[in-house]
């Protein structure tokens, strides 16, 4: 959900990254605590809204970020309608939406670059123990920038196996998809230190 | 700045990459030549520090880079082949800031300075998009403003085209060969870039066989292969 970034200059891109972090973290405490109340998450719901419309102003974009929680909405509200009933199900599911809805506006309205900032100034105090909060933060963003390769690597792997005749399977593409990975991990750390990276 | 070799020779167990090489070098565009294999990106490495020589001494400006790897690194950006390794933030302006870091500037003078590298290369318009979503060529030309925000003053660029179609070619060497502030070493298989430069140096199974005026050394390579 990391690294979804869409400019502007809303309040909301505006607020601190520290202030927004504790925000969508007091809000997810409050959902589960009292998100079970329909008032509760009705309300919720209607603020996420209300807070995707000041940041973007555009309907469009709000239903787009609903419509890629489907798949979540899914698995969660099958078990819960077999075993809970209909009730609590929806309101388990509703409570669930209202807090990711919120978490995919800090990172719509957040620049990677900040988030980063703000999880190391929080591990500021890690520095006594001898880990050094940069590191910390360079852990992160190289995490979230290899899963975009590995993907364009598993995808070109099956690509050239089904180009030579094979079905893709995801037993015979591990290997290759490995040695790619090391690869891809070595020529990193050396782009790293051509950039006086020091880790 | 001067850049010169005395005598060195990296192997890697046992195997020669380079050859007892010296050489000396103070032209704003050098261009390196030469089979897969020769030991020219040997050679770019050895600029910056990536690789160590087995023997003899790197000199680039007063610094050895041996001695004095760190300063080596800040004083050449290294721009590779394949630019999607090169590109460690998400977003294109966050990416040219990430070179800013260790500099712990304030906020908007870290990104003045990355928006006026971006602006330099032509992709002012794309500081907000994601980076891996960009072409090739515009990857390139992000990586050289990534590199050269922090005003190094060589730029050892290693087969920078090699991935590009003619057009992005184009771009990317324009951006190369305007650069002012900054010497640039190239390494190329595009012998029409090589001839832009100043100078051409030719390596051949890890010995330096020749260098002198472009026009000569790449009419000899061609002669050779054909
Ligand atoms: N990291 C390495 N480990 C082992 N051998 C290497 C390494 N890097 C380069 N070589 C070898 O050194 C020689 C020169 O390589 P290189 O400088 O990359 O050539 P070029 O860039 O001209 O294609 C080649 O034989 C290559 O296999
Ligand atoms: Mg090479």
């Amino acid at each position: 959900m990391i690294g979804l970034y869409r400019s502007g200059d809303s309040p909301l891109h505006k607020l601190g990254p520290g202030t927004k972090l504790l925000a969508v973290l007091l809000w997810i405490t409050v959902l589960s605590i009292w998100g079970n109340n329909p008032f509760v998450w009705a309300s919720a719901l209607s603020l996420a809204f209300a807070l995707f419309m000041v940041a973007f102003g555009s309907v469009p974009l709000f239903l787009k970020n609903l419509w890629t929680l489907r798949y979540l909405v899914l698995i969660g509200l099958i078990p819960q309608l077999i075993f809970e009933g209909v009730g609590p199900a929806i309101n388990n599911t509703a409570r669930l939406v209202a807090g990711i809805l919120v978490a995919i506006l800090f990172s719509l309205t957040t620049p990677q670059s900040k988030i980063i900032d703000a999880v190391e100034r929080a591990a500021t105090p890690l520095g006594r123990l001898g880990i050094r909060p940069s590191t910390i933060g360079l852990s992160i963003s190289l995490a979230l920038r290899a899963i975009p390769m590995l993907m364009q690597f598993s995808s070109g792997i099956m690509e050239s196996q089904r180009a030579r005749g094979h079905k893709p399977s995801a037993l015979t593409a591990t290997v290759p998809l490995l040695v790619a990975a090391l690869k891809y991990a070595d020529d990193m750390s050396e782009a790293l230190a051509a950039r006086g990276v020091e880790v | 700045m001067r850049i010169s070799l005395d005598s060195v020779s990296v192997e890697w167990d046992g195997n020669v990459a380079l050859n007892r090489v010296s050489l000396d070098l103070d032209q704003k565009n050098i261009a390196v030549i030469g089979a897969n294999g020769s030991g020219k990106s040997t050679f770019a490495r050895l600029l910056n520090g990536l690789v160590k020589p087995t023997s003899g001494r790197v000199l680039v400006g007063d610094t050895d880079v041996q001695a004095d790897p760190k300063t080596a690194q800040r004083q050449a950006g290294f721009i590779f082949s394949n630019p999607d390794l090169q590109i460690i933030m998400p977003t294109v302006i966050e990416d040219v800031e990430f070179s800013l870091k260790p500099r712990k500037l304030g906020t908007t003078e870290t990104s003045a300075l990355a928006r006026a590298a971006l602006e330099r290369f032509g992709i002012g318009g794309l500081a907000d998009r994601r980076a891996h979503e960009l072409s090739s060529g515009q990857k390139q030309l992000l990586a050289l403003a990534a590199v050269s925000v922090t005003d190094p003053k060589l730029i050892i660029a290693d087969e920078p085209t090699a991935l590009l179609d003619l057009r992005n070619t184009q771009q990317v060497a324009e951006a190369l060969f305007g650069l002012q502030e900054q010497q640039v070493v190239l390494v190329t298989h595009d012998l029409s870039l090589a001839a832009r430069c100043d100078i051409a140096v030719r390596f051949e199974a890890g010995q330096l066989i020749e260098i002198g005026e472009p026009a000569e050394v790449i009419a000899r390579y061609r002669r050779d292969y054909e």
